[in-house]
């Protein structure tokens, strides 16, 4: 028995940490938030392409890294930390393993793998995250799976909370390519275990923020961390994330050697992962005072991604009831 | 990452399980916190002695089998799994024997570690007092030297002391220095409870059984080698082992784990009347003792590995504390007016809000999480 992260995973997750910690600073979430950001952001992505960042879990054959879902939520862990700008989390856990198994897409996929194209995800269900940037476009529509290039859609921007997702309504002009649709609940499975690490990471973000703020942040003449009150907000914060994270990688670890609970592992970990985020997020808030409560200081980044996060995907009651579901309850 | 048994700690599960399936007695035995009923815990903690299950990670001189960390969490979870009784022994086996194996000498080892082993000494905590219970470094009861004698004198009174009234030892601090202040010059001292001058007089806890006790000592006399460590070392030799890997043995999650079992057969038998949203409950109540053992399984690599983090501890105390107040909630809501009635639901969920009280409660601990782990500054 061991539940810790290999040396291998260990690696990979330090090289991205400090990859991200030099070219994924606030300002370029400020940035983007409009087009004008663009640039920027796409220059993160080959940046990341280089690393071999959204191919990770596509096989080696098909030119990914064939990493498993372990070093996937480690992965999205740093990204969530960061709120790297942009649809990572579908992309590495759902449009590149998917189009890894569709040769008519060949040309666009390996785009994709070199961080050259973003690609979106339509599940019918409203506006469409980072349609605004996007260079193509998963369509999930009544148990059917399609790819379509942004030339086929017409995007109508949408102004959302967290700007940085650059949203929009989508319409598409004639049927989409097809892709093979036995990979689909595999890879819902899979984004939405990615969301669930993304959240983790944004989470463990917030409360770093927060615990920094309340040790220089002076009031009645000392530090407000050193009243109880605020200890014992982000106490519970840090149970929230310590117990939420191990979920994760069991999810993970579960997905990886195929066992049968992977499912109600993912519903249980993205429910965990919901609730921690909704959590800390509050808590980051109210800790920082009006200083949260404002878009001049950075907090409000890591919040707005994880509301949008916490309901991509399906929200906790939606997988707390698919847990009850598996287990017969 | 490998979440599955070596074949060496499937077979040993295997063992563990069909000993308890056979041994577990049945009907249930009455609350060891009664005169009665601890004595019948005492006649089962005999049997698991000669099987060498009542101490499984001790060595095997003392009673033990030299079990891993891995294999103790195993024969927990198989333990709880079976409806073993509550282990009566268990102040003395995973408070006090940790800092005994650490601090004591080997004569004190030799002397009482076997007859914990065995229940034939039983042991009760004497740490909280009248006047000092989150603030425990306040403790006024005190040990006066004894040079004639070549020992101590206690005096006053320890109280909240958890079956205090059945066991036959208490393993406790007292102040030694009286200049001292604080965390400073106490000493930890193990006194048979028949020693001249102690008076014990029990009380009963929320669900009124005489679980509790006060322990008055006037001037009772201990000979020098009732001193566990060295002298004016207390505080740090009661504290010392607190995040240890036995700091985890308070509560290991085999006990969860078994109690949402239960309150998964208890919805069962609710059927098609038990409502959505206590369903979600009960769901939510499982994947919390699954979140408990998940991050168990973690902090036992990093203990193994040594990368485990300074009052981590604090965490599994405030999570299964409220985990297991929110199951017993759930059980009092599902039995609705039937949770009313004195039995196994309702004397659990009393005994389940002792939790976030005993062993540091759990604002202590939020407020350790947060100066130790978080680095926040103290006031």
């Amino acid at each position: 028995m061991r539940f810790a992260l290999s040396e291998d995973v260990l690696a990979v997750r330090d090289g991205l940490r400090s990859a991200l910690r030099a070219h994924c600073p606030t300002e370029l979430l400020r940035d983007a938030s409009s087009p004008d950001g663009d640039e920027r952001v796409r220059g993160l992505w080959r940046l990341l392409g280089d690393m071999g960042v959204p191919g990770l879990v596509v096989p080696e054959l098909r030119g990914g890294l064939g990493c498993d879902e372990v070093f996937m939520v480690v992965a999205l862990e740093e990204l969530g930390y960061v709120a790297a700008p942009g649809p990572l989390g579908e992309v590495i856990s759902m449009a590149a393993p998917l189009l890894a198994d569709a040769p008519s897409q060949q040309e666009f996929f390996d785009r994709v793998l070199a961080g050259d194209a973003l690609v979106a995800c339509d599940t019918g269900e409203g506006h469409v995250a980072h349609a605004q940037m996007s260079d193509g476009f998963i369509i999930v529509r009544d148990g059917e799976l399609g790819f379509v290039s942004r030339s086929r859609v017409h995007v109508d921007p949408v102004t959302t909370v967290d700007a940085t997702r650059r949203s929009g309504r989508v319409r598409v002009d004639g049927a989409p390519a097809t892709l093979p649709l036995a990979g689909l609940p595999r890879a819902i499975d899979r984004v939405t275990l990615a969301v669930a690490a993304e959240l983790v990471g944004l989470s463990a973000r917030m409360l770093d923020m927060t615990t920094q703020y309340v040790q220089t942040r002076e009031q009645f003449g000392v530090p407000v961390g050193s009243f109880q009150a605020v200890k014992h907000a982000l106490a519970n914060s840090l149970i929230a994330v310590e117990f939420a994270r191990p979920a994760v990688w069991r999810a993970a670890a579960s997905m990886a050697s195929g066992d049968h609970w992977a499912s109600r592992d993912i519903s249980m970990a993205k429910a965990l992962a919901t609730d921690t985020a909704r959590q800390v997020a509050r808590t980051s808030i109210q800790c920082h005072g009006a200083m949260g409560y404002n878009v001049e200081y950075d907090l409000h980044h890591f919040v707005k991604r994880s509301w949008a996060r916490c309901a991509d995907w399906g929200d906790s009651e939606v997988h707390v009831a698919r847990v009850a579901q598996w287990l017969e309850i | 990452m490998d979440l599955t048994d070596t074949p060496s700690e499937a077979s040993f599960r295997a063992e563990a399980r069909s000993w308890l399936e056979r041994e577990v007695p049945s009907p249930e035995l009455p609350s060891g916190d009664t005169r009665e009923g601890f004595a019948l815990h005492l006649e089962w903690e005999r049997k698991l002695y000669e099987a060498r299950w009542s101490v499984v990670a001790w060595p095997e001189k003392y009673g033990g089998r030299d079990a891993t960390v891995w294999e103790w969490l195993i024969f927990e979870e198989e333990y709880y799994r079976a409806g073993g009784p509550q282990r009566v022994t268990q102040n003395g086996i995973f408070l006090l024997a940790p800092s005994l194996f650490t601090f004591g000498t080997t004569e004190q080892q030799d002397t009482y570690l076997p007859l914990m082993a065995s229940g034939e000494q039983s042991w009760c905590q004497g740490w909280s007092e009248p006047s000092s219970g989150s603030d425990l470094a306040s403790i006024v009861s005190r040990a006066v030297r004894d040079e004639a004698g070549g020992g101590w004198r206690l005096s006053g009174q320890k109280t909240w002391t958890t079956r205090g009234a059945f066991c036959t030892h208490v393993f406790g601090l007292f102040r030694s220095d009286p200049e001292s202040v604080r965390h400073h010059g106490l000493t930890y001292y193990l006194v048979p409870l028949d020693s001249e001058g102690v008076t014990v007089r029990g009380f009963g806890r929320l669900d009124g059984d005489e679980g509790f006790a006060e322990v008055f000592f006037d001037n009772v006399f201990v000979p020098d080698d009732a001193v566990l460590g060295e002298v004016g070392q207390g505080w740090r030799i009661a504290m010392s082992t607190t995040n240890s890997e036995r700091g985890l043995t308070l509560r290991s999650p085999g006990r969860f784990t078994a109690s949402v079992e239960r309150l998964r057969h208890l919805a069962d038998r609710q059927g098609a009347t038990l409502g959505e949203p206590l369903r979600l409950r009960v769901a939510r109540a499982w994947m919390g003792a699954e979140a408990y053992r998940l991050f168990t399984l973690g902090q036992v690599s990093r203990m193994l590995e040594g990368t485990v983090r300074n009052s981590e501890s604090s965490l599994n105390k405030v999570f299964w504390s409220e985990l297991d107040v929110e199951i017993q909630e759930t059980a009092m809501e599902i039995l609705g007016s039937e949770a009313e009635v004195d039995g196994p639901w309702s004397r659990a969920f009393m005994f389940s809000l002792g939790g976030p009280i005993y062993a540091g409660t759990n604002e202590i601990q939020r407020n350790l999480i947060a100066e130790r782990m978080l680095g926040m500054p103290r006031r």
